[in-house]
């Protein structure tokens, strides 16, 4: 008796799961799209695909645990961002291709100095509280930011601004100490979102958990780092709200992610790595979005190394790495080797050259240079060899060890010989933000992304000399490149608000840098979302957003 | 019996307080700037510098520590700064869908587990009980997040049968609760096995059977009882996997439980996060044993708390 009762049990079981298989009929993920929210039943069921969603969930990879725009913003980027972008307005924002457009404000006028800029702001605006939007609102929460005790993280954007003036009630001056290039940069930066006033001014420090925008979204429930629900807002001036209610979620694990998205249980993921890419752009039922990105990687050469010191060898590295086959073998395609120190739609960024791989020829700089190979197959020249410490992140990046490990490799072919030392993400920075002779690099694996679109603020962070060698590096030229004309020009374009001639500007420093090769230059990223068929036009930007709303 | 608890409620204190003090150590000499991590790295050096000392990095760590321990007296346990919030307002709502999910992980596999042994352990030599023995074995070579994976592919993506991540409704409970289970359901009913096989000849078993008592009757009142007390053992010694077990199993599933929160604390190197989830695990994992052992006594009459 207990024989066949076991028996039964799994008989029952076996039939159990092949009926219901059988009952949808497939074994392809044609699901139909989650529409949720939490409380209500999750099955996936059998319906067809409704041919337009009222409801969307959104899975992100890191979790919103904040929506404050003012305080620590960078907490946010860049999951938490998209979602504040969708509660608040700015005065001005990117579009798809980072072109400025307005928003909150309707234009705007720069003084012929080039250090006033009156912005003209939309009439009839109300906060979702019911206060009026109007140049008060603008100037108190601009005038905040220009604390650093209230702008963390975001200060140095907003410090060469002097002041912010209400001229009537709905035109604002804001007047910078000198001419500033990335001004409206800024204005389109998360922490130039502008929040009822209001709201900020009841409970300043729980602000985060109850946001109050003019967005065209409101929110309904916010549990932090779990789930954020969004509902539309009626009286939104710009286009109608496409959804009714947008649900935040969030799925550390990639393959996790995707597998939520395949069963139909949400209708859009970003952070989707390469590999997952190319199987997931042959599904029927979920569109792939690819989109340039402005994060440029590159190995940061050390100045402070006498062989790296000299320009022929720079180059000659440059020539030696076969960047078209990393693309493809390493990222199945899904970056595009950089033709400036700039990736494209950052400000300013001009396509100045290309290393194309030549091994012959980077094989007979180095022998003109005097590094001929010796015993070991390194090139050596008067004792000085061709031997250097790569430092990589591990896990910071796509990929980052096996990349420097195929570098390692393409540079031995030709003489050179690289010692790979991997650290963990979270120290990783602390290496680099050290004196000059405390470097224990000769090269990094370095990605930069300039989250404000600016490429001056992008050149001024890594290329600008450091004022001491024996003080950890300003921003980020941990290398210790040095070149006056480069810093001439960085300088200029900073102040050049004109923006013909900060395009020719921003174009010679480009050149000269990447003439000079502090850098073996790399890759820009590809951000890689992907959305349910159904689910219409999500825009995705190269400052990292994936943004459901618009 | 009073007593003895009161006695363990005291040794658990002074344990929770060893351990904390050495996380807190711990975690301050892991390397890893805070400052860096919440300020990311547009900030210049000057912010990051008034970052550290807002939040007291630059002091020594005895002071650290020593204003740590005033606060935990009033019952602070000090703010987070992933989540601008304090840490018990973030904790507190992630306590519950833990200890659910354990729970649950442990319901079911007592659930199955046990029955499992006690057949196999009644009809030792039947090809049944072979081959779930062999299931067994697979179930506990099994990594749970590789299962967990697996469990998503083929119930998820491929057979849609159930949700791929936890959405408060039952059902999206099942993935996760198996992938924890497995490994659990293995062990139990390896335990049960041992145990009926150790009783099931003994005389007095013989004895029932012989009055002419019903066969599950056999079973419970007569078997199932003296082969309790390994298993409540076993769930003792397995709290500390159940607990280790949801940190990995809450990340896939996007579960909102503690387990989730701790990756993304040690990420963010939120040490005060850290302290009070590492707080809660120490906590539950001596309470667990408490349980256990206060359990056994009324389980095995022969055993005597002292």
């Amino acid at each position: 008796m207990k024989k066949s009762y076991v028996l039964m049990l799994t008989l029952l079981f076996i039939t159990g799961i092949t009926g219901c298989a059988g009952k949808q009929g497939g074994t392809t993920a044609s699901s139909a799209p989650g529409n949720q929210s939490t409380e209500q039943s999750t099955e996936p069921v059998t319906e067809p695909a409704a041919s337009t969603l009222k409801e969307i969930t959104y899975a992100q990879d890191i979790a919103i645990t904040a929506l404050n725009v003012h305080g620590m913003q960078p907490l946010l980027y860049p999951c938490g961002t998209e979602a504040a972008v969708a509660i608040h307005n700015g005065l001005v924002r990117f579009s798809e291709d980072l072109e400025i457009e307005p928003d909150l404000a309707e234009s705007w006028t720069t003084s012929a100095d080039g250090r006033e800029w009156i912005f003209k702001l939309r009439q009839g605006v109300k906060f979702h509280d019911g206060t009026d939007f109007n140049a008060d609102a603008v100037t108190t929460f601009f005038n905040s930011m220009l604390d650093p005790e209230v702008n963390l993280g975001s200060y140095s954007l907003w410090k060469p601004i002097e002041k912010v003036e209400t001229v009537d009630s709905y035109t604002v001056k804001i007047t910078t100490a000198k001419p500033y290039s990335s001004f409206l940069n800024v204005m389109c930066h998360h922490s130039a979102l502008i929040p009822s006033p209001t709201a900020m001014a009841a409970d300043t420090e729980n602000y985060g958990l109850n946001p109050v925008g003019t967005g065209p979204y409101t929110v309904e429930s916010f549990e932090p780092g779990i789930q954020l629900v969004l509902v539309r807002n009626g009286d939104y001036y710009g286009d109608a709200p496409r959804y009714d209610r947008i649900t935040y979620r969030n799925i550390a694990d990639a393959s996790a992610r995707i597998a939520a998205l395949q069963s139909g249980q949400v209708n859009v993921i970003n952070k989707i790595p390469a590999e997952f890419a190319a199987q997931l752009e042959t599904d029927p039922n979920l569109d792939l979005i690819v989109k340039p990105g402005l994060q440029t990687f590159g190995l940061s050469l050390n100045f402070n190394n006498p062989a790296l010191q000299d320009k022929a060898v720079r180059q000659a590295l440059n020539y030696a790495i076969d960047k078209e086959a990393i693309a493809a073998a390493l990222y199945m395609g899904y970056v595009t080797p950089l033709e400036s120190p700039l990736a494209r739609y950052t400000s300013g960024s001009f396509p100045v050259g290309s290393y194309k791989v030549d091994v012959a020829k980077a094989e007979s700089m180095l022998e003109e240079a005097g590094y001929t190979k010796n015993a070991d197959g390194v090139r050596t020249r008067d004792g000085v060899a061709l031997d250097f410490v790569l430092l990589t992140p591990e896990g910071s990046y796509d990929k980052d060890v096996i990349l420097c490990e195929t570098l390692q490799n393409q540079l031995q072919a030709i003489g050179v010989r690289i010692t790979i030392n991997k650290v963990e993400s979270a120290v990783f920075w602390d290496q680099l933000k050290v004196p000059a002779d405390a470097t224990n690099y000769d090269m990094v694996l370095f990605g930069f992304n300039p989250s404000h679109g600016s490429g001056q603020i992008h050149l001024e962070a890594l290329y600008k000399s450091n004022p001491s060698r024996s003080e950890n590096p300003v921003t980020w030229n941990f290398n210790w490149y040095e070149n006056p004309e480069v810093d001439a020009l960085i300088a200029q374009a900073a102040e050049e608000v004109d923006p013909d001639r900060f395009a020719e500007i921003m174009k010679k420093a480009q050149t000269l840098i990447w003439e000079d090769c502090p850098y073996l230059w790399l890759h820009s990223n590809n951000i890689i979302s992907a959305k349910h068929k159904d689910v219409e036009g999500v825009a995705v930007l190269p400052v990292v957003f994936t943004l459901p709303h618009r | 019996m009073a007593n003895y608890v009161l006695r363990r409620m005291i040794y658990l204190i002074f344990q929770v307080f060893l351990v904390l003090s050495l996380m807190f150590i711990i975690f301050r000499l892991l390397p890893g700037d805070p400052a860096r991590l919440v300020l990311g790295p547009l900030a210049s050096e000057a912010e990051y510098a008034r970052y550290r000392m807002q939040m007291g990095l630059n002091d020594p760590i005895s002071v650290q520590y020593l204003r740590y321990l005033q606060e935990l007296m009033t019952g602070n346990l000090g703010s987070s700064t992933s989540y601008s919030q304090s840490v018990a307002a973030v904790i507190l709502p992630r306590i519950w869908p833990t200890v659910r999910l354990m729970l649950c992980s442990l319901g079911l596999a007592v659930f199955i587990g046990v029955p499992a042994g006690v057949f196999t352990g009644i009809y030792p030599d039947s090809k049944v009980a072979k081959g779930i023995m062999g299931l067994w074995v697979a179930l506990l070579a099994v990594p749970n997040f590789w299962l967990g994976l697996l469990l998503v592919q083929l119930f998820a993506v491929r057979l849609n049968l159930l949700p791929s991540i936890f959405a408060g409704t039952l059902l999206s409970m099942v993935l996760p609760t198996l992938a924890i289970a497995s490994r659990l359901i293995a062990l139990i009913a390896r335990m049960t096995r041992s145990a009926v096989m150790e009783v099931a000849n003994e005389d007095y078993v013989h004895f029932a059977q012989a009055k002419g008592l019903y066969q599950w009757a056999v079973v419970v009142r007569h078997i199932l009882r003296p082969a309790l007390p390994p298993i409540i053992t076993m769930i003792g010694m397995q709290a500390g996997y159940l607990l280790g077990g949801s940190v990995v199993i809450e990340n896939l599933f996007s579960y909102p439980g503690m387990g989730q929160l701790l990756l993304a604390a040690v990420s963010a190197r939120d040490y005060a996060l850290m302290q009070g989830i590492t707080l809660f695990f120490v906590m539950t994992f001596l309470l667990i044993n408490l349980l256990v052992d206060l359990l056994y006594s009324q389980v095995d009459p022969r055993i005597r708390l002292e």
